[in-house]
């Protein structure tokens, strides 16, 4: 036993400094970037060496870019696909530090206030990308009713519609009462998933509540949680109450997805970029048809931010702005589907019909109000 | 021997046999229908779907394999994991064995608030634990540090190897500590005779919850350990939580079977029924 003890502890003793990690102790000193050129930029990042990026999926584009990064720039880029929730509470977590450990990161609507209000990103940003002007102006402004202050880089913008089983269903509803009426005729044949696990499922209380409650205008431009507003979202859960018979609720996107693969769903609530990516994968059959209806649905993309404790702005910042090329933007595209966020380029990735996407996609309301929905919907409907 | 009792003796033994057969071929069933599902979606060929009607994919390809392994560090993940499980397991076991013996068989003011203070890393949502962990890790120097990891991790798989080992403390008799006394036993023939084997099922069980829950830990791993580390629910996360996607998810869980099998198997020799005879003193 003594023995075994023995080995171990000096096991543990040689293989601590073969796995100690780490980054340096200090911060870099805080250096004006938008005094900068771009050359100048590129030559800070090349010194600074080393970037770590935080995103939550589509692993083979970001790992993908990391690499092309590293090769065009010699900066070693390490890419962690984690969770969006904890990568939101691992900045947070770190926002009091002087140096963090992450450079840049993806981050989603659901998350964003709580890291903005604490101001965790770095503010200067739109100052130094030089094509940022470029990205998707309505991304620019505002995420999902969070100011953006210019501290977030629009990634790529994606749009959820309906997605369906062509041999079943023959005349895909566009109005909100014909989808309804579909549902009711065939239960159990459209599903949605829980909105705690996914936005797609937002997306479709989203719509119940603009349709039910009197339209998504009065939620527009604020800030903070109008009680008043949300008075009547009972008449929602009600009626979403009443209909439990006729759908089924999901795990997640992805499931959802799952189950009109396997046949149980004729049709349900999906990201094109989710479509797009079980399309590639074979997990989805090669005939199913994405479309947003006349109502609308809603659709917006996600951003990335350079975190201001971050001891490699320069080469975060260099990232950012690679990701947003027209040839990154491109691949993105081909590789997972999401939409280029960058304006001035095209992606030959079109599940949805640019006019599509134009006339009948919805901005979220603001976040807050998210927020509301989900929880209530949990409350109201899936604990009842 | 009568003909109407071999009868019915015949058609017991024959409704057992069917009965015995038939929970045979469930638990068959139970476990190796979903294995044979992972495999199948593991190996479905991308450009050709495995959809509705079909029972089985149309054709198969290694594609998504290749997947993985080319866009996560999944072997090096379970490198970690499985470097940081059984340091952890060993931290736990030494830091719980004396606390432990206090609680199993001690009498002090304030135990039963020691004893449920135990459980609070496991009461409590495991991302607050970790923030607030991570605070403090942070100041000793322990974020981003290998030998951060195994300190967390055991601190997470601790109140399970102190709770069961504290019951088989508990659970030991006073009468034999007294027979092995009254027969001259000192404190080491105390500790070999009686101690280590009543508590051995319970360091067992202890060891296996302790080490589960280290292979399993995310929360605390995320924070203090990446981006310097990766260990297995970290890269997990990716592909079974918000962003499941089967064919992945086939993959990944078809890589993390394949050690556990073999700590099952390792498992199952240890609990040899020695061990258990022992705990009830009849070895």
């Amino acid at each position: 036993m003594k023995k075994i003890l023995a080995i171990l502890i000096i096991a543990i003793v040689l293989c601590a400094p073969v796995f100690a990690g780490g980054k340096k102790e200090a911060a870099a000193a805080e250096k004006d970037y938008t005094a900068m050129t771009f050359d100048q930029l590129v030559e800070e990042a090349k010194a600074e060496g080393e970037m770590v990026f935080y995103t939550w999926w589509g692993e083979n584009h970001w790992v993908e870019a990391g690499k092309e990064f590293e090769a065009k720039y010699g900066i070693k880029t390490k890419v962690i696909v984690g969770d969006a929730q904890a990568n939101a509470n691992k900045v947070i977590s770190e926002g009091k530090q002087a140096s963090g450990t992450i450079d840049a990161m993806m981050i989603g609507g659901d998350y964003l206030k709580p890291v903005m209000d604490l101001g965790l990103f770095y503010p200067d940003t739109y100052k130094v990308l030089p094509d940022y002007e470029k990205l998707a102006p309505n991304l620019r402004e505002y995420v999902e009713g969070i100011k953006n202050n210019g501290e977030l880089v629009p990634l790529y913008r994606n749009q959820t519609g309906i997605l369906y089983n062509p041999a079943k269903v023959k005349n895909p509803p566009q109005s909100w009462d014909d989808l309804v009426a579909w549902i009711k005729a065939n239960p159990k044949r459209f599903g949605f998933n829980d909105p705690s696990k996914g936005g797609s499922g937002q997306s479709f209380i989203h719509a119940a509540i603009g349709e039910i409650c009197g339209g998504l205008d009065k939620y527009r431009g604020d800030k903070e949680l109008d009680p008043a507003k949300t008075a009547n979202w009972n008449l929602v859960w009600d009626w979403m109450n009443s209909m439990e018979d006729y759908w089924t609720y999901t795990t997640s996107n992805n499931d959802s997805i799952s189950r009109v693969n396997s046949g149980e769903f004729w049709m349900t609530i999906a990201w094109d970029d989710d479509t797009q990516v079980n399309l590639k994968k074979g997990s989805l059959f090669k005939d199913a048809v994405l479309y947003v209806p006349e109502f609308g649905l809603a659709g917006g993309g996600d951003c990335a931010g350079v975190v201001k404790n971050s001891e490699n702005k320069a080469a975060a910042l260099l990232f950012l702005h690679f990701l947003t090329t027209p040839e990154q933007q491109i691949k993105m595209n081909e590789r997972i589907g999401s939409y280029l966020a960058r304006t001035d380029a095209k992606g030959k990735m079109m599940l949805l019909p640019e006019e599509q996407r134009q006339n009948n996609g919805v901005a979220w309301i603001p976040a807050p109000y998210k927020v509301e929905f989900i929880n209530q919907f949990v409350k109201n409907v899936l604990m009842k | 021997m009568n003909l109407y009792t071999e009868q019915v003796l015949k058609r017991r033994r024959r409704i057992i046999a069917i009965v015995t057969a038939f929970f045979i071929v469930m638990q068959l069933l139970w476990v190796f229908v979903p294995v044979i599902f992972a495999v199948l979606w593991s190996l479905v060929d991308p450009d050709h779907p495995w959809s509705y009607p079909d029972a089985f994919p149309k054709s198969l390809s290694l594609e998504q394999w290749k997947y993985v392994f080319e866009y996560t560090n999944i072997l090096r993940a379970l490198a970690t994991s499985y470097t940081i499980a059984p340091l952890a397991t060993l931290l736990a076991f030494i830091l719980s064995l004396p606390t432990a013996y206090a609680l199993g068989r001690k009498k002090f003011i304030g135990k039963q608030i020691v004893s449920n203070l135990i459980l609070l890393p496991i009461i409590l949502p495991g991302m607050v634990v970790a923030l607030f962990l991570s605070r403090v890790f942070s100041i000793l120097g322990l974020s981003q540090k290998f030998m951060g990891l195994v300190v967390g991790h055991c601190l997470m798989g601790m109140p399970f190897m102190l709770k069961i080992l504290t019951t088989s403390f508990a659970s030991i008799p006073q009468d034999i500590i007294d027979a092995a006394e009254n027969l001259g036993a000192d404190t080491w023939a105390k500790i070999r005779h009686v101690f280590i084997p009543m508590v051995l099922p319970g360091l067992f069980a202890g060891t296996i919850f302790t080490f589960i829950t280290s292979l399993e830990e995310f929360n605390l791993t995320f924070v203090i350990g990446t981006p310097s580390f990766e260990t297995v629910p970290t890269i997990l996360y990716s592909f079974l939580g918000y962003h499941f996607i089967r064919t992945n998810a086939a993959v990944v869980s078809l890589i993390l079977m394949v050690p556990n099998i073999i700590m099952l198997l390792i498992a199952e020799r240890m609990m040899k029924t020695d061990y258990l005879s022992a705990s009830l003193g009849k070895m």
